[in-house]
């Protein structure tokens, strides 16, 4: 049971790979929206610091969504997702096995290129760990729950509007607590409480999501 | 030794809630094929989907008599006997057909060397093609990668959408031969095709799908 998952996770990674320039696409389109947002508050640096926590989680959210679109596309395109859904392995560990490999190469990405566009806004290095560690806890549920939309949106011709429409709301929670930790973390207060709550949406997400992933494909193949 | 059964009782299909096809009945038993004829849009891709448990019928049912003793209500059973050719080959562009079908033989449940993967490819007359990535194979050579599945799989139930269309005269009597070969060693092949397909000494079924 467990050879199906490595197996996919392993193709996912290796296409991820030798479609690397994707993966700078994510990464710059993130990289941009922090850095032009100061072009338009101007350079004071108390309002960059303030606004930090939002700007940053928004130009997650937004390149989640851009991102996510691929995430079954291809798949679904060329057949492969009929035999998922035929294989007798359970489509929920396939699922879960495609949304890490997602995760691994945009989410952690983005973990990874947060500290530099933070000190970029001004925060104190102080409050870098707090902010990789609640990215770090809220892009895998991103990437869970946008996969339940992707997934639904599947066989629509021009998913990408219906698609936010319907994971923007399951997102509030991530960004209210994600946002959260880091406000308190750049006022030096403690965080460990949205850390807490980030980590408890994640475990609900692997938990559950992938066997709402999995019903949503079937639905899109039939 | 037991023989697998594939019953169709009373079967109607459709896409939404139109009805294709109305009051289907088909038994067929091991060492049998099938073909389905029908025009266009008759419902071929639609009945075999169905078959094979993508798509719920309107009415009527689907019965998969195995011939291992496995319980009939393990709802894994079809799935674990299968192998459905569908459409579309399954082939990611990025990827080499070898790191396709390792992948797609995975999925099925079986865990095929690396190297038996190549030597049929190389017995396939892909042996060139082994290693460049799929999206840069001609429509006919996508196909016989994808079809080279029925040279790794042992699953007793073949379900093949249009298994020849792009297929070059020499790959299609290959093709021929595999299900002859399937068939005659008690194994079940139902297929749609346009193209003339002949399979040499084995019973072939004609299912006509006329619209209802």
């Amino acid at each position: 049971m467990l050879s199906v998952f490595w197996a996919v996770l392993r193709r996912d990674l290796l296409l991820a790979f030798r479609q690397r320039g994707v993966l700078v696409h994510h990464l710059l389109f993130f990289v941009l929206v922090v850095a032009l947002f100061p072009l338009g508050t101007g350079a004071d640096a108390a309002i960059l610091v303030t606004v930090s926590p939002a700007l940053i989680w928004m130009a997650v959210l937004l390149a989640a969504l851009l991102s996510l679109q691929r995430l079954f596309k291809p798949d679904y395109e060329d057949g492969t997702l009929e035999q998922y859904v035929l294989s007798p392995e359970p489509l929920a560990l396939i699922a879960l096995a495609k949304v890490l490999a997602y995760w691994l190469a945009s989410g952690l990405i983005f973990v990874l290129a947060s500290p530099l566009l933070v000190l970029l806004l001004g925060v104190p290095a102080s409050a870098v760990p707090v902010i990789m560690a609640s990215l770090l806890l809220g892009t895998p549920t991103l990437g869970l729950v946008g996969a339940i939309g992707t997934a639904l949106t599947l066989s629509l011709p021009r998913a990408g509007l219906l698609l936010s429409l319907l994971i923007f709301p399951l997102y509030v929670p991530i960004l209210i607590f994600g946002a959260g930790a880091m406000r308190a973390a750049i006022a030096g207060l403690p965080a460990a409480g949205a850390l807490y709550l980030l980590g408890a949406l994640l475990v609900l997400g692997i938990t559950t999501a992938p066997f709402a992933i999995a019903a949503a494909l079937k639905i899109s193949l039939e | 030794m037991t023989r697998p059964r594939l019953g169709i009782r009373n079967l109607s299909c459709g896409r939404g809630e139109r009805a294709l096809f109305a009051g289907l009945d088909i038994a067929l038993v091991g060492g049998e094929a099938a073909r389905i004829l029908g025009e266009n849009g008759a419902g071929k891709t639609t009945l075999l989907r169905t078959l094979s448990g993508l798509q719920q019928p309107l009415s009527g049912e689907v019965i998969w008599e195995s011939a291992s003793d496995r319980p009939a209500d393990d709802a894994l059973l079809l799935k674990d006997e299968l192998c459905f050719v569908g459409h579309d080959n399954a082939l990611n562009a990025a990827l080499t057909p070898v790191e396709n079908l390792d992948v797609l033989m995975r999925l099925c449940g079986r865990r095929v060397p690396e190297k038996r993967i190549r030597a049929t490819l190389a017995d396939l007359g892909l042996k060139r093609l082994a290693h460049r990535p799929c999206g840069r194979l001609s429509a006919g050579q996508k196909r016989r990668v994808s079809l080279a599945r029925l040279w790794l799989t042992d699953a007793p139930l073949w379900l093949l959408d249009e298994p020849a269309s792009a297929l070059d005269v020499e790959s299609r009597a290959v093709l021929c031969a595999r299900i002859a070969t399937h068939v005659s060693a008690g194994g079940i092949a139902v297929f749609t095709t346009h193209e003339a397909l002949t399979l040499p000494d084995v019973p072939v079924r004609s299912i006509e799908l006329s619209p209802c």
